[in-house]
């Protein structure tokens, strides 16, 4: 009785696995990376909203590789995403920026999103929460 | 058996896996830069050591289902970089930065202002995977992943292969864990996800085998690499140092012990050297290191008789004395080490945690029927003959998924719902390989 319950059971263990191959190993995956591939960096901002999403294409589209950005808010969320994407750009607590608008020596990027009002007061801050990216001016 | 023949029992690329390691993180703490010269070099002194060897899966099924399976991972790791976001984040945002320059001067490192949430993740999979970088490109290093998937499953087949099992149970039991879907289908925890618990599963089940055939070397080799993987790499070690000083399996005992600590010693070093501010005191941070070399000698002591009061007396001394160093609780392990030996936990959490830990053992999308089949196979043995000599390994097993439920008791509320929800099963798959090798010795016990 025993061993035959347990049969049962690496059958219905191989079963499901050879079922699944392709479905869940093939397909699935084909499926991500089409998705990943049309919507390129973005796509891990698919589950944020349209201001988010935009803004991360945004940033990492004109962020100069010799320029810092500053960000704010929790790390855990959004920036989690935004940070490692922007690779090999770097974003810098805004704690970090200087009087001279630098920060750990190098200049900290200065530039405006088109869809929001021009604006050249302050220096730009990324602030992120769990769901969002947010630009401000500081 | 002897060290000569025992060097044998080492995979190859194990061997250049912890050459690799030994030397970066010498390396990386003397501040000279990785170069691209670190992974040929020790793929070529491992070749000293063992050479690489054609598994024998069991059968043309299990190559059938293991080569499919595979491809397929081959496939998701390669087209994209990471899609997941810890990998992205963190294990793959670390290896991109170590690739810059093989050093960890970068700010990226060495500067808190600086947004990087990889701080305090070990680096082995980093350093593989910038090694990989360096020759193969971005895409191209990727390769790792589906690399650790093979020798998962072929380190098993190996083992297996040493047991008085026949050839078609051996392939079930590859094709069991072949099959677990976590690591084969996308998503996190899958073997392309860049997350490092396929890592930790390939180590966790070197060290396995070296419990169970008490083999020194092994033992030394692969604990040297846990904690080197993923930070309760050091509770994994002194889990199965503590299992096989209680078994009398000392060679392997000893081994886990030297590796253990060696591995700890050399990434707490590290660490230190990233901290801003350094820690003050050198000695207290170190302790954890040694953690290893108690769990084996307590536990040959409490296995002795005549020693075994003693042993009792020195783990509760140890156990309340050491944590109240501040430097202890310096990782994050020291952390939920003090919470639980000052019963410092979320109670309230508990319940919650339990319950998603026994609904995991039958989380059949992610795990397929693992644990279920671990159980069953459990109860028929041991009707029929008895554990023998499993039953260190299945004690292995059941301490270490306790150990994840108290580490999470030991965390705040706040990080509690993310971890039971995406977290949890992935600690518990770091022992699927484990538990289809306990499957299959204990299905050599009936043979």
């Amino acid at each position: 009785m025993g061993s035959r319950l347990l049969g049962l059971l690496i059958a219905g263990h191989v079963s499901f696995g050879l079922l699944r191959l392709p479905a869940g190993s093939i397909w699935k995956r084909v499926d991500a990376i089409d998705e990943y591939e049309r919507q390129g960096p973005v796509w891990h901002f698919r589950l944020s909203d349209d201001e988010t999403r935009r803004l991360a294409g945004w940033i990492l589209e004109t962020l100069p590789a010799d320029e810092v950005l500053l960000f704010d808010g929790g790390v855990a969320g959004q920036l989690q995403l935004l940070g490692p994407l922007a690779f090999p750009r770097l974003l810098v607590h805004v704690s970090a920026l200087r009087p001279d608008g630098t920060a750990l020596g190098r200049k900290v990027f200065a530039g405006q999103p088109p869809w929001l009002e021009p604006d050249v007061s302050g220096y730009p801050v990324v602030v992120g929460t769990r769901q969002t990216l947010r630009w401000e001016r500081r | 058996m002897n060290l000569a023949t025992e060097r044998v029992r080492v995979p190859w690329s194990v061997w250049t896996i912890a050459l690799l390691a030994l030397a970066g993180h010498v390396l990386l703490l003397t501040e000279v830069p990785l170069g691209p010269w670190l992974l040929p070099l020790s793929a070529a002194v491992a070749l000293l050591l063992g050479r690489p060897r054609l598994p024998s899966f069991g059968g043309i099924a299990a190559i059938a289902v293991v080569g499919i399976s595979a491809a397929a991972i081959a496939y998701g790791s390669i087209a994209t970089l990471d899609r997941s976001w810890d990998g992205l984040a963190t294990w793959t945002a670390n290896a991109r930065w170590l690739a810059v320059d093989g050093t960890l001067q970068h700010a990226y490192f060495r500067d808190p202002a600086v947004l990087n949430l990889g701080r305090g993740y070990p680096l082995l999979q980093p350093m593989l995977l910038a090694q990989g970088m360096t020759w193969l490109g971005e895409h191209g290093a990727r390769v790792l992943f589906p690399a650790l998937w093979l020798l998962l499953v072929a380190t098993l087949a190996t083992a297996l292969g040493r047991t008085a099992l026949s050839q078609r149970s051996r392939a079930v039991a590859v094709l069991g864990l072949a099959l677990v879907p976590i690591f084969v289908e996308p998503g996190r925890g899958s073997a392309e996800s860049g997350f490092a618990d396929l890592l930790v599963a390939v180590v966790l089940l070197l060290v396995a085998i070296a419990l169970t055939e008490d083999l020194l070397l092994l033992a030394l080799v692969a604990c040297f690499l846990l904690p080197l993987c993923k930070n309760e790499g050091l509770v994994h070690a002194m889990i199965f140092t503590g299992a096989a000083g209680l078994a009398g399996r000392h060679r392997a005992a000893i081994g886990f012990a030297i590796g253990g600590s060696c591995g700890m010693a050399l990434w707490i070093l590290l660490q230190r050297q990233l901290m801003t501010p350094a820690p003050a005191s050198a000695f207290a941070s170190l302790l954890p290191a040694l953690l290893p070399v108690a769990a084996a000698g307590l536990a040959m002591a409490l296995a002795a008789p005549r020693t075994r009061w003693a042993a009792v007396v020195a783990v509760v001394v140890i156990a309340v004395a050491l944590p109240w160093f501040d430097s202890f609780a310096e990782t994050t392990v020291g952390q939920a080490l003090r919470s639980l030996v000052r019963l410092d936990l979320e109670w309230a959490n508990v319940p919650a945690i339990l319950g998603h830990g026994l609904q995991n053992l039958v989380f059949v999308r992610k795990l397929g029927l693992t644990f279920v089949i671990l159980i069953a196979t459990v109860i028929v043995v041991a009707r029929r003959v008895g554990l023998g000599p499993t039953r260190p390994l299945l004690l292995a097993i059941v301490i270490g998924n306790l150990a994840i439920m108290v580490f999470m008791a030991s965390r705040p509320g706040a990080n509690l719902e993310l971890f039971l929800r995406e977290g949890l099963v992935r600690y518990t798959a770091q022992w699927a390989g484990v538990c289809w090798l306990a499957i299959g010795l204990l299905w050599s016990r009936l043979s």
